[in-house]
């Protein structure tokens, strides 16, 4: 903030004309002199024309509704490190009943700004002299792309203030509002001039204070403003931004470990024939139990990956190995079923399951080991099924960086449907919404 | 507080990939293996 000017406006003493109403007789200031160009009557809604030396009734408004004003004119309030003085208030609509308002805003020094408010949502517009660039429906300003979010007619419905062109209800316009949160850029075309205005979004409260104003006369926001920013925006952004460093380094460690893993074949057993049941189809056969000769794990704590693959063909075959030390005579089951099954329905082929199956143990101690096998049979067994078994010590488990990353997956995703929720309301007010199927 | 999700999930998954462990799978059950027979005594 620049502290000689804040200090100048502190100090400023703005000259205020004060004079008669020519329809009433009410005692009316005007706080822009020289600037203003048409007042209109606290008390019986007359508008003047204040360049008129006996300023001259331009409009009888007798029977125009009165509007309160969330910011009383002739309010005072510092936003932006500047004083601002709000002296001009009108409400506008348009055909479908929708109804906003709009303060004047004036600073001696700084000249005019408009608070823009819509079910409670509060826009600071400045008037823009750099046209934006017209480019299809939507508009380029400043090197911002904006959308096109309104576009129709509006009317003026109230005022009360003092304004710098001439106004009064029943003034129509031709309006189109274009946005990208929190910026707006307005086009406003009456039928004597064009205007942009360029405005930003201002969180309720601060409007509350900057102007001091009371509860029980401020509107509540509803809804989502077409400007508002969303709050799940950032945060989007940042949890993508943290699942990134995250999923670098989970990708990290993984590569090490597949780098520095044992991955020692301990034990291979192939071509081990199953029969088929002597019960027929669809019978379960239980097969004797099969030892195998011994092999030795070494390293310490490390963890087992049992391989079993069978060639079975709309059939399972359950393979049930206990992992025994020599030793001590303790086992550890490793059960694991193969199955497969395939077949062509509905006008489509399908098929399940797989001839390949592993399943990792941890923390098997180093010692001396053999497997003993029992192992059942089922479904199309008509023929016999071989199966093959291969036990791989140390080996890195890449289910664990699937679940971590899907974990951490969670709640980006969270955030991301939570901003996609968010632009969808705020369009479905619109006649231009991207989100629309139309 | 998702920075702390990520920390905390870098340190699991660091711990499990060194130790050889993973998400779902428990110590194995120690049962004894008594002439090719299965006897249930879970230790």
């Amino acid at each position: 903030m620049n502290t000689r000017s804040s200090r100048r406006e502190k100090q400023i003493r703005p000259v205020v004309k004060s004079f008669n109403c020519p329809s009433c007789g009410a005692t009316l200031n005007i706080t822009a002199v020289g600037r203003t160009i048409s007042v209109v009557c606290k008390s019986c809604r007359a508008t003047l024309d204040a360049t008129d030396p006996n300023f001259a009734i331009l409009e009888h408004n007798a029977k125009m509704r009165t509007v309160k004003p969330a910011i009383p004119v002739g309010t005072r309030g510092t936003l932006g490190g500047k004083m601002w003085e709000c002296i001009g208030f009108m409400q506008r609509g348009d055909s479908y009943g929708y109804r906003w308002h709009e303060y004047l805003l004036y600073n001696p020094y700084h000249g005019y700004r408009w608070l823009f408010e819509f079910d409670g949502h509060w826009t600071w517009f400045k008037r823009s002299y750099d046209l934006p660039d017209l480019s299809g429906t939507d508009v380029k300003y400043k090197g911002m792309s904006y959308k096109l979010f309104t576009k129709g007619s509006s009317e003026v419905f109230y005022v009360e203030g003092e304004f710098y062109w001439r106004v009064k209800a029943g003034d129509k316009s031709n309006v189109k509002d274009f946005v990208a949160p929190p910026y707006t850029i307005s086009y406003e075309k009456s039928h004597d001039e064009e205007i942009w205005t360029h405005g930003q979004y201002l969180e309720p409260d601060r409007i509350k204070t900057a102007f001091k104003l009371k509860d029980n006369f401020f509107p509540e926001p509803v809804g989502i403003a077409p400007n508002q920013p969303s709050p799940h925006k950032q945060q989007a952004k940042e949890a993508f931004k943290y699942f990134f460093f995250a999923a670098v380094f989970i990708i990290g460690v993984h590569l090490f470990r597949s780098a520095t893993a044992l991955q020692k074949e301990v034990f291979r057993m192939n071509e081990v024939r199953v029969f088929p049941t002597r019960y027929g189809e669809r019978k379960t056969l239980d097969d004797k139990v099969l030892r195998t000769e011994t092999f030795e794990i070494l390293k310490k704590k490390s963890n087992l990956q049992m391989q079993a693959s069978a060639n079975v063909n709309n059939s399972w075959i359950w393979i049930d190995p206990l992992l025994v030390n020599e030793e001590t005579g303790k086992g550890i089951p490793m059960p694991v079923e193969v199955s497969y099954y395939y077949g062509y329905s509905g006008g489509e082929r399908w098929s399940e399951g797989g001839h390949n199956k592993s399943r990792v143990i941890q923390n098997v101690p180093p010692g001396r080991y053999y497997l003993s096998i029992k192992t059942q049979v089922g479904g199309n067994v008509s023929r016999d099924v071989n199966y093959q078994l291969r036990l791989v010590q140390d080996v890195p488990v890449f289910s664990n960086l699937v679940i971590s990353l899907i974990l951490l997956l969670i709640y980006p995703i969270f955030k991301l449907m939570r901003r996609q929720s968010f632009e969808v309301q705020r369009w479905s007010t619109s006649d231009y919404s991207p989100y629309s199927e139309d | 507080m998702y920075k702390y999700i990520c920390i905390g999930v870098c340190a699991v998954y660091t711990y499990l990939a060194l130790t050889g462990r993973s998400y779902f799978s428990p110590s194995p059950t120690r049962t004894w293996a008594q002439k090719g027979q299965r006897a249930i005594f879970h230790k």
